[in-house]
């Protein structure tokens, strides 16, 4: 047996990476970026960083840096916070950096105090400075840095101020000497279970024996579940005791009491520290901020939003840019240069059919890729960054809490839900931010069965718009009845309670343009690397089964379905077929069958009801089953394909009843 | 049904009908449920009894969803039925007995400001953060 220095870590590797951990929304990942030069998703609301980024500090060779999830406080309570949480037991560290906001000192300290238990080199970034004086708040740093005993460095990130400071700071961080003391009884507890615990067990990890105490004492999941696999189960049992009995000698729960004792000092820090508290915010943000929320004028500001999306992405994006590409560009001059270039150049007729037939790899599946969906899903993906950026999404959690409480979820699952209009791939991994895993597995439902992603959403309102109102606003109503009607009894079926609603309201801003670029950029680069390998090879399986004769044989097989059940022409089974590795590349094979004129205004509704309650695509089902397990995944696909096809059916028998678009 | 072993008044178990069940939540989707059996949300001095029977002489706490928007209120701690991991997470956020916070909007949600954050809470859960007192105090009353 042996004793360790309670406030030592147990081990710090000098070739560790360095931990960027704070609150949400401070700007972690910002300084990250400008830290590291490596672009990663930055929005203006909690949640955007659900997995962890890793990239070489440009000014400190040879450090890594990493970018983890929000956390509010230990112990963690959503899914990425406890990513965070891992990261500090489980990887090899040398040092932490916490970005904290100057406006909210005493949430940022107590992290900070949390922080300085681990016994980690640590350094403090009080980010945000320039909200924080235009604000009227004003600290005392060199008091801040005498009781913390660790390096402060006031940082304004989005200019770049402070980071060669910051920079410096991290390159001569020491472990702090701070402790912090806890009634008498908790101290007894740690020194006991610090005499206890081996040096075996615990040099794993960089975290200090004392702060592992603490975290476990506070019932800290992660941490119970890093002793579990390292203790004894006598060592376990052993601890156990050791925490109820000292939860005898307390009225409230240990947790409540640690924390209670943290926010005490807290307290007094803040207050020695704090000269001017400054003035909540004003002006014309904090006044639309506010209308954003309100019942009524909230909703009308939603409406307008969702308007002017229907109008950038379906009407300019979906219409006249794809206009302007599969016409004027695609079909007058890339395409017939492509198919002369590539008859002059391939002797085999059947290489040729392969590049540039009606199954062909050029013509259909790039010509998809970049006539049809570029197009809309970078209009899309602009849209959706001047969204984030500016701080709108948090609010629609306030304003639709109601109707996500009715699907058994609250309002902050609208932030997955409206991320899956941008991709639902994405979106299924944002559902970490949610509490329970019973949110989590509801809101990945309604993202697979309901929520078209951007690509798809374009296609379908080109075709809608194309069609009228009254087609968009059928669809639409489908579509949502489907959503609410299948989230309420998932909901009655699932088992567990739902958590109540609590979300910061960040404050609005005016997007960064360079910003909301780069983003769109980036996004449009992911896609197109995530989407052509697919469209190619669907185009390719296409082609290979009309080659083969399958094709028809498809067809026909389908016919009964898609034709006698969807009242869709039989040459529709063929967009269904590559609607399975993409929901979009389906939507696209329907947007060309109208063009030709194959499909009336009730065939569109029903083909476009269809294909978005279709199954999302390949990766999504992946990242589903990766993020859930297999099973999940495959009883997810089970249920909505038949229920894709018996909804279309049944709007199809509704719409011939009423004598709607025939 | 659900009936009454002394007056025989029925009334639905919600919990043993799907229908019932979905007419509840559209009902409670459109319309605010009182946080407490005897007052609507909103001003205390607007408020007004359910029953004409004098109430029983129960302690009735006030929390944040009686805080009417635009006034502020002196936090005197949570409910006992609020799990502590949520009361260590709203402590996390500024929401500290004596600590005063500006109640900017009731609906949909409950919105407050404490120092420069502005939070959104669910009606329920604000019904569980407890509140001293409700006036118009200036910032430099705080603490």
């Amino acid at each position: 047996m042996h004793c360790h220095s309670a406030s030592q870590p147990a081990q710090i590797d000098p070739n560790g990476s360095i931990a960027l951990v704070g609150n949400p929304n401070v700007g972690k990942s910002v300084i990250f970026q400008r830290l590291t030069g490596q672009q990663v998703a930055i929005a203006n609301y909690p949640g955007t960083t659900v997995e962890l980024a890793r990239g070489a500090a440009r000014q400190l060779p040879g450090t890594l840096l990493m970018d983890t999830p929000g956390v509010i406080t230990f112990p963690p309570h959503s899914q990425d916070e406890q990513v965070t949480a891992r990261v500090l037991l489980y990887e090899p560290l040398k040092g932490l950096l916490q970005v904290g906001d100057a406006k909210n000192l005493r949430r940022t300290l107590l992290l900070t105090v949390q922080l300085a238990e681990l016994g980690l080199p640590l350094v403090l970034a009080l980010n945000m400075m320039d909200e924080a004086e235009a604000r009227g708040v004003i600290l005392n740093q060199p008091v801040l840095v005498e009781r913390l005993a660790i390096q402060v460095v006031a940082t304004t990130a989005t200019r770049g101020l402070g980071l060669a400071e910051l920079t410096a700071a991290l390159g001569s961080a020491c472990p702090p000497a701070f402790r912090l003391a806890y009634p008498a009884e908790i101290e007894a507890a740690i020194a006991g279970l610090g005499a206890c615990w081996s040096v075996g067990e615990l040099e794993e990890t960089p975290v200090a024996p004392r702060a592992l105490a603490l975290m476990a004492l506070a019932s800290d999941q992660v941490a119970e579940a890093w002793l579990r696999e390292r203790l004894t189960s006598a060592a376990y049992e052993e601890f156990l005791d050791v925490r109820n009995t000292l939860q005898l000698s307390f009225v409230e729960p240990l947790q409540a009491v640690i924390q209670t004792t943290r926010l005490e000092y807290v307290d007094r820090v803040a207050a020695e520290v704090i000269q001017a508290a400054g003035l909540g915010r004003q002006g014309i943000s904090a006044r639309l901020g506010r209308l954003t929320t309100h019942p009524a004028w909230g909703t009308l500001i939603l409406l307008s939003v969702l308007y002017a999306l229907y109008w950038f992405v379906g009407v300019f994006g979906a219409g006249t840019l794809v206009g302007l590409l599969e016409n004027d560009l695609f079909g007058n001059l890339i395409n017939p240069a492509v198919v002369n270039l590539v008859n002059r150049v391939v002797p085999y007729q059947i290489v040729a059919d392969l590049l540039v037939g009606e199954y062909g790899l050029w013509t259909m599946g790039m010509t998809y890729a970049f006539a049809l969906i570029l197009p809309i899903v970078a209009t899309f993906f602009l849209a959706f960054g001047v969204m984030e950026d500016s701080g709108y999404l948090p609010r629609l959690a306030a304003l639709s809490n109601r109707l996500f409480v009715f699907l058994g979820l609250n309002g902050k699952a609208v932030l997955p839900m409206v991320l899956g209009l941008g991709c639902v791939t994405m979106a299924t991994l944002t559902t970490r931010v949610l509490e329970s895993k019973r949110e989590r597995l509801l809101v990945t439902l309604l993202l697979a069965l309901a929520v078209p992603c951007s690509a798809q959403l374009g296609v379908v309102m080109g075709m809608l718009a194309g069609v009228s109102l009254a087609a968009t606003l059928i669809w639409a109503g489908v579509v949502f009845a489907v959503l609410l009607v299948v989230g309420w009894l998932s909901a009655q079926l699932l088992p567990g309670e739902r958590s109540l609603l609590l979300v910061e309201l960040p404050p609005l801003r005016l997007p960064v343009f360079s910003n909301v670029l780069l983003k769109t950029l980036a996004r449009v680069e992911w896609y197109l690397k995530e989407v052509v390998p697919l469209f190619l090879a669907g185009t390719a399986l296409l082609f290979a089964l009309d080659r083969t004769g399958l094709l028809q044989a498809v067809i026909r097989a389908g016919e009964p379905l898609v034709s006698g059940w969807l009242g869709l022409p039989p040459e529709a089974s063929a967009a269904f077929l590559i609607g399975f590795m993409r929901r979009d590349f389906g939507a696209t094979g329907l947007f060309v069958m109208q063009t030709q004129g194959l499909l009336n205004p009730q065939q569109v509704v029903v083909a476009m009801v269809t294909i978005t309650l279709f199954i999302p695509c390949i990766a999504s089902v992946m990242v589903i089953a990766r993020e859930r397990n297999w099973r999940t995944a495959l009883s997810m696909v089970a249920l909505i394909l038949p229920l894709a096809f018996l909804v279309g059916g049944l709007l199809y028998r509704g719409l011939a009843w009423i004598g709607w678009g025939t | 049904m659900v009936c009454c072993p002394a007056c025989g008044y029925q009334s639905v178990d919600v919990h043993k009908s799907v229908l019932a069940r979905l007419a509840d939540s559209l009902f409670s989707f459109f319309i605010r449920k009182p946080s407490n059996p005897y007052t609507w949300p909103g001003n205390r001095a607007q408020t007004f009894p359910l029953h004409r029977a004098p109430l029983p002489a129960k302690r009735v706490e006030l929390t944040l969803v009686d805080v009417p928007p635009g006034s502020r209120a002196r936090l005197a701690g949570f409910l006992d039925g609020l799990p502590v991991e949520r009361r260590v997470q709203l402590q996390a956020y500024g929401l500290v007995a004596n600590d005063w916070v500006h109640v900017l909007q009731q609906a949909p949600v409950t919105v407050i400001q404490i120092g420069h954050t502005e939070l959104a809470l669910e009606g329920k859960l604000a019904g569980q953060i407890k509140v001293e007192r409700i006036g118009p105090e200036k910032p430099d009353e705080d603490r």
